[in-house]
């Protein structure tokens, strides 16, 4: 958190909106990212993303200190939620959304050897193993693990104990595991090797 | 093998999965090593954690594909709270299914009150002129009885407000003569089963008596109003949803007989008013579920008991409907409106939520 961000704040109470929009470039990827990992619809995360700006800019006086980020990523991650349910609603809408959705495996910038094993379809994979867990476990690990949040900043973004936080991430991810290994001949080395180790498991 | 998911099991998982991320207390992460080096499982738990872990960590960032700073502080208008659509749709839904319980309660009454009047007419008007004249008659007595405590009541609703209060002797006496009469009324105009069980199932004798003799006071000007102008009929009638109201407020055994009590009268009204003009038959008849209904929530303990002739309550209990059958059309007429109103709420939530979700600031 930069010092001067409450700064930045008071500002935008005031109704510096260049002070706000300061707060917008600094946070807008991170929201962005977590809508779209959320939504699992880049185009849909545009949306989300704005509004949450927006949104943020209107309530911006309810914001009691904390952590700034999470307080965004918390509104970043309602809607997105809210726009998910709205979605499953009118299937037709997210017939249409899934067939304009390829953007998850364009490669961002120059692909580091990391990435480069992560490209494509693993990437689509991933991120269909994260649209199948359930909305409150699919937020958490969209937080913690795509987005690097502590435990502490989850729990507010989420607006629950930092106990909820953990048994969400534990259900999540073992859901998640579980997944990914119905896609194992796309995961990287590690996941053969637990493969080879889970034996006659499977 | 780790599928048994007691709670020692997920307080495993859970232990395990934060421990990945190091938020683990230092006691934490010594019970997780001592798992760790004792539990083949718990290895590979550890390993199936930390590779699927990695694999989403692994996830590229993605490039928001523009700015998202504002150029403009979003209108302010639109700043105003307003409800989600779920809220106002739910909202919208309750107040639809109480008018539709109304309307269709109020085409039920009217069906009876039809069928009421095609068969008997005759006796409709000589109920009207019979009964209701009759019912008015001692009603007036118990009124003058109340008078007595309360001189200057011009209006039905003080009386019935001290005679409750002070549940006055003089009140019940006076009740009693015009109990008689009005028996007459109700059996011409007893067709609704419900009223009948309500009589019946007044217990308290004093309650039943304060009731019906707040009640008549009403049956008795109604009568004379509607000798005199059917409009004044309908001023009252809106006061008497009041002395609905104040009666329902009242304690609950009290409720219940008053309630029940209340509303027989209106089959009194309706046949005076059938007799004036069919509309307001319709009206009024529109109203008598919703007293049913009233009825049926004061009532709790009360046991639902036979119609009986001879209950001497019983042709009390018809004066006082009055008071309730006037507030049935009103009831419609605001739930219709307030549908009316969320109904515009919700379209105006959609509306937002659609511009918010879906339209950009290009």
């Amino acid at each position: 958190m930069q010092p001067d961000e409450p700064q930045l704040v008071d500002r935008s109470r005031d109704g510096d909106l260049s002070a706000f929009n300061a707060i917008v470039e600094r946070y807008q990827s991170q929201v962005y990212n977590v809508s779209a990992r959320i939504l699992g619809d880049r185009h849909l995360a545009e949306d989300v993303a704005q509004e949450t700006f927006i949104k943020a800019h209107r309530s911006i006086d309810g914001f009691r200190g904390g952590s700034l980020r999470a307080w965004l990523l918390r509104i970043a991650s309602n809607l997105s939620l809210d726009a998910t349910r709205s979605r499953k609603r009118r299937p037709a809408e997210s017939l249409e959304a899934a067939s304009e959705r390829p953007g998850f495996s364009v490669p961002s910038g120059a692909p580091g050897p990391e990435q480069e094993a992560l490209q494509g379809e693993l990437r689509e994979t991933i991120q269909d193993c994260i649209m199948s867990l359930p909305d409150d476990q699919r937020a958490v690990v969209v937080l913690v693990d795509v987005q690097g949040l502590t435990y502490d900043e989850a729990a507010e973004s989420i607006g629950s104990a930092v106990g909820t936080v953990k048994s969400r991430l534990a259900r999540g991810r073992r859901r998640l595991r579980d997944a990914l290994m119905e896609h194992r001949e796309l995961l990287p080395s590690q996941f053969r090797q637990i493969d080879r180790g889970r034996g006659n498991d499977g | 093998m780790v599928r048994l998911f007691g709670q020692a099991e997920q307080r495993r998982h859970e232990l395990l999965s934060a421990y990945v991320d190091g938020e683990v207390t230092a006691e934490e992460a010594r019970e997780v090593e001592d798992l760790l080096a004792s539990s083949e499982d718990a290895r590979r738990e550890l390993a199936e954690l930390r590779a699927t872990v990695d694999l989403v960590r692994g996830l590229p960032e993605l490039e928001p594909p523009r700015s998202f700073a504002l150029d403009a502080a979003p209108e302010k208008r639109w700043t105003l709270w307003w409800p989600s659509v779920r809220t106002t749709g739910l909202a919208t839904s309750v107040a639809a299914m109480l008018l539709v319980g109304l309307v269709a309660g109020d085409m039920l009454d009217v069906l009876e009150q039809a069928r009421f009047g095609a068969d008997e007419e005759a006796i409709q008007d000589s109920a009207f002129d019979d009964s209701a004249f009759a019912a008015a008659a001692p009603a007036q007595e118990a009124m003058a009885g109340v008078a007595m405590d309360v001189p200057a009541s011009p209006e039905p609703e003080v009386a019935l407000m001290k005679s409750v209060a002070s549940e006055d002797e003089t009140a019940q006496i006076a009740a009693a003569p015009a109990a008689a009469a009005p028996r007459m009324a109700k059996v011409e105009s007893s067709e609704e089963p419900v009223a009948a069980m309500q009589q019946a199932s007044t217990e308290e004798a004093a309650q039943a008596d304060q009731a019906e003799s707040d009640e008549e006071p009403e049956v008795a000007m109604q009568s004379v109003m509607s000798a005199d102008e059917p409009q004044a009929n309908e001023a009252e009638s809106s006061e008497e949803p009041v002395a609905a109201m104040q009666q329902a407020s009242m304690e609950e055994a009290a409720q219940a007989d008053q309630a029940e009590s209340a509303e027989e009268p209106q089959v009194a009204m309706q046949s005076v008013m059938s007799a004036d003009e069919p509309q307001a038959n319709e009206a009024e008849s529109s109203e008598e579920p919703v007293a049913a209904m009233q009825q049926a929530s004061t009532e709790g303990g009360h046991p639902i008991e036979g119609y009986d002739p001879g209950d001497e309550f019983y042709g009390i209990d018809e004066s006082d409907p009055d008071g309730i059958t006037l507030p049935l059309v009103e009831l419609q007429i605001a739930t219709a409106i307030v549908v009316a109103v969320l109904v515009g709420a919700t379209l105006v939530a959609v509306r937002r939520r659609r511009r918010s979700l879906f339209q950009r600031e290009e």
